[in-house]
């Protein structure tokens, strides 16, 4: 064993660094920087960024090089990752990058990946995910939007909620019931639809940080031609799970914490220039020790399933142990922001005047304010979204214990 | 030690608790939040016509004169709704102040308060606590004296007619000055605050509000401010506690309905341990107010260290039981559809007012070295 980085990875590291620094728009970055995490994702520069890594050829690098993706080894790709966080690169759209395409070139036809991967590696089409239904969360193979097979067509009835961005999406990938069974995961499918499509109407959910990113998608009588359904019908749910053990670092948030540690610390020199509300730093510092050396040991976590360590419990158990710390690191970073800004804190700052970075802030309400109470109470869905903690901790005890 | 409520206690708690029933539904508190401020005038004739604006305000000055325990009661229902009014600034901080202090012009806005004609903002230029941060001087001057400085995040400062203004004299002593909110020379910057309730930042450019304004100045202003400053804590834990009580309810209604997997979430372990952890921190968050309530005449210095001790268990509690609750409710509790998330956000905005945990616990700490030796009753 012998942990320390790869030399060669210095060079890469050096290529991508100089990449970002000429291509990244700044007024994107500063942007970006005012949010967290996922927080808010404006769909002109996810979609933009994507554009410009395109010409890269580096917009989808974990897909197979036949498809667009770069060949990079699991390390190069935590480096890539890990330098768009920290230089406040754009987020891209991941329900295409991450999701769409990914099912597509595993399962699709070629009809379907002629139709569909350009979009998403280009940075021309954004993709929305519909699984979850207002009755079918946790227990999402309770769904039951249904397909109806009608001719060269299927007909789509039925209620999805929770589809992130579907306002702004071209296109959303639904789980949907194609047939009636006895065990509920084996009626469903996996459809894709353009958000275009006659009878989908969308509407935003008002969410308690200000912003209404989530949606309800109600769909009447849509059809959808029976080209674009994945796969087999009734294979949708192993499609899905098997995205699962695609991306089982993503849930960490590794990248993202590392940035946002290195905030915490600004924010802590910013509040002790500030001055005009003397406090006690002293304890939120020692907080923020812990949350990095919390933030070290999960980096670790990344790379050894990165690297391929052979370990004793079953991959599944690993990968919902990282989403189980990534999600509550999520939480105590944006809650000691929160925190440390103590009273500015409260200040309400809606989605566009935290988009539109005013260079008119003042010592007191200076860069770091903005954002961070927004982020940190949407920093709350980071143990619901994409399987509960409950869930998590339950797939923990079965698959690493037996339980 | 007598812990059954008299007969007006419990009139007042039940007027409040139909208050919060009748006006305070998730569709009303989405409406209120969404009314300029987030201040609803009709509810404020209501606070009013129920004598609620006078609670806080001695006898002697035209108030109920209420004891803490009255205020604490009242805040607790108040808090379960959340209710958004600007209760504490007005009728419990400035009330208290204007009922202690006493002066010609005071008493006339006193009774304009009163009848809720009229609303005052605290504005804290002297750090006493009261919410909002920032210096203020009074200078005096030929025409009488005049303020400067810049006062922040003053809650309801962005509407309230009239301001109450704590200002630091040339002897470095405390000063309580009327202002009237359009005077000259005296800048606003308006905006909201999470849970929607109005908020500014206010700048202070040689304002000379005229003599008859000054309230109190010196060692009666220093203990009428002090005095002000644990009522508004001890009402904002009251109204904590509420919330707190709330979402414990609305925790459990959700766990009972929801069903996933064919039946009751609330038939998870998991999350019947979370619910009996709620329970726990909510027993405790109200014992610790009990505890705070029972000391309120052992002096000054004792009564600010159970002040302390309590929202040390109040905010912990606030913490765990409002995050729990959203976890319980799933995506829904990150929606404005229902009512758990308000009361997150309404419990982040007491919890900055009061000074998180780690504040009160610095205090505690001071605080009990200061008294050491003293009694420990
Ligand atoms: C910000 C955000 C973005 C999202 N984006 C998308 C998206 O783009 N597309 C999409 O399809 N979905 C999306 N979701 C939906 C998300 O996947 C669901 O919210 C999640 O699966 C939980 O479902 P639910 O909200 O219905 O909660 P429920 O399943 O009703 O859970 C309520 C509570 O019960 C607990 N619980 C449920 N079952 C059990 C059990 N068996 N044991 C113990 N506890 C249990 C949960 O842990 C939770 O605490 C998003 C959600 C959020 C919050």
């Amino acid at each position: 064993m012998q942990l320390a980085a790869d030399t060669g990875l210095s060079a890469f590291r050096a290529t991508v660094r100089d990449f970002i620094a000429e291509r990244l728009p700044p007024d994107w970055a500063s942007q970006r920087r005012r949010s967290t995490y996922n927080a808010f994702k404006p769909v002109e520069t996810m979609l933009g960024w994507t554009a410009i890594l395109h010409e890269a050829g580096w917009s989808v690098p974990h897909w197979p090089v036949e498809h667009g993706g770069t060949g990079w080894n699991p390390m190069q790709q935590f480096v890539f990752q890990e330098e768009l966080a920290l230089a406040d690169a754009p987020a891209q759209n991941v329900q295409g990058t991450h999701l769409a395409g990914p099912i597509v070139w595993m399962f699709g036809s070629d009809a379907q990946k002629a139709l569909v991967l350009p979009g998403i590696r280009e940075g021309r089409e954004c993709w929305a995910q519909g699984f979850s239904e207002p009755g079918s969360g946790s227990d999402l193979a309770s769904l039951r939007t249904f397909a109806e097979r009608r001719g060269d067509r299927y007909v789509v009835n039925g209620q999805k909620i929770w589809t992130s961005g579907a306002y702004h999406s071209h296109w959303g990938f639904f789980l949907v019931r194609t047939s009636r069974h006895d065990k509920p995961q084996q009626g469903i499918s996996f459809l894709l639809v353009p958000m275009d499509s006659p009878g989908m109407e969308i509407r935003r959910i008002p969410q308690i940080n200000g912003d209404a990113h989530l949606c309800e998608v109600f769909l009447t009588d849509v059809e959808v031609p029976v080209e674009y359904l994945v796969g087999e019908p009734g294979r949708g749910w192993d499609y899905a799970k098997a995205l699962l053990d695609l991306e089982r670092t993503d849930s960490a948030f590794i990248y993202l914490t590392k940035r946002e540690i290195r905030r915490l610390r600004r924010m802590l020199d910013l509040e002790a220039e500030d001055g005009t509300a003397p406090r006690a730093l002293a304890p939120l510092r020692l907080r923020v020790a812990r949350a990095a050396a919390q933030a070290a040991a999960l980096e670790w976590s990344v790379l050894r399933v990165l690297g391929g360590e052979q370990q004793p419990h079953s991959m599944r158990a690993v990968a919902s142990a990282l989403k189980v710390r990534g999600a509550e690191l999520q939480q105590t970073i944006t809650e000691i922001q929160m925190d440390i800004l103590g009273l500015k804190a409260l200040r309400r700052f809606g989605r566009e005047e935290i988009e539109q970075v005013d260079p008119a802030t003042d010592s007191f309400w200076h860069d770091e304010v903005p954002g961070r109470s927004f982020s940190a109470v949407y920093a709350r869905a980071a143990t619901i979204y994409g399987g509960t903690l409950q869930v998590q901790r339950s797939i923990i005890a079965k698959s690493a214990f037996g339980l | 030690m007598d812990l059954i409520l008299t007969d007006e206690q419990r009139l007042i708690r039940d007027t409040a608790a139909r208050f919060v029933a009748d006006r305070y539904g998730l569709d009303r508190l989405r409406a209120v939040e969404a009314m300029a401020d987030g201040f609803c005038p009709e509810h404020w004739a209501i606070y009013a016509e129920l004598g609620w604006l006078g609670l806080a305000v001695p006898e002697v000055a035209g108030g109920l004169g209420g004891r803490p325990e009255d205020l604490a009661l009242l805040l607790i229902e108040l808090g379960r709704a959340p209710a958004l009014e600007p209760f504490v600034g007005s009728a419990v901080i400035c009330g208290s102040l204007l009922g202690l202090a006493g002066s010609d012009r005071g008493a006339e806005v006193l009774s304009e308060a009163l009848s809720g004609k009229t609303r005052i903002a605290p504005v804290d230029g002297v750090g006493a606590g009261l919410g909002g941060t920032g210096r203020l001087r009074l200078r005096r001057s030929r025409g009488g004296f005049c303020i400067d400085g810049a006062c922040r995040i003053v809650p309801d400062g962005a509407s309230a007619p009239i301001l109450l203004v704590a200002a630091e004299d040339d002897n470095g002593q405390p000063a309580l000055v009327f202002v009237e909110a359009g005077q000259p020379r005296l800048g606003r910057r308006a905006y909201r605050l999470l849970d929607a309730t109005g908020a500014a930042d206010l700048t202070f450019d040689a304002v000379e509000p005229g003599t008859a304004a000054l309230l109190a100045e010196g060692p009666v202003a220093a203990r009428a401010l002090r005095q002000a400053a644990a009522l508004a804590t001890l009402a904002r834990l009251s109204e904590s506690l509420g919330s707190i009580e709330a979402i414990l309810a609305l925790s459990a209604e959700y766990l009972r309905n929801r069903e996933q997997f064919g039946r009751p979430i609330g038939k998870f372990q998991a999350l019947q341990h979370m619910a009996a952890s709620m329970f726990v921190e909510a027993q405790e968050a109200r014992s610790a107010l009990y505890h705070a309530l029972a000391h309120w005449e052992d002096g000054e210095a004792r009564r600010s260290q159970a002040l302390a001790t309590a929202a040390v268990v109040i905010l912990d509690a606030a913490r765990t039981v409002s995050r729990a609750g959203i976890q319980i409710h799933g995506g829904y509790g990150l929606t404005e559809e229902f009512a758990v998330g308000h009361h997150y956000r309404r419990q982040l905005v007491l919890e900055k007012l009061l000074g998180e945990p780690e504040v009160q616990l610095e205090r505690i700490s001071r605080g009990a070295a200061a008294t050491e030796g003293t009694d420990h009753g």
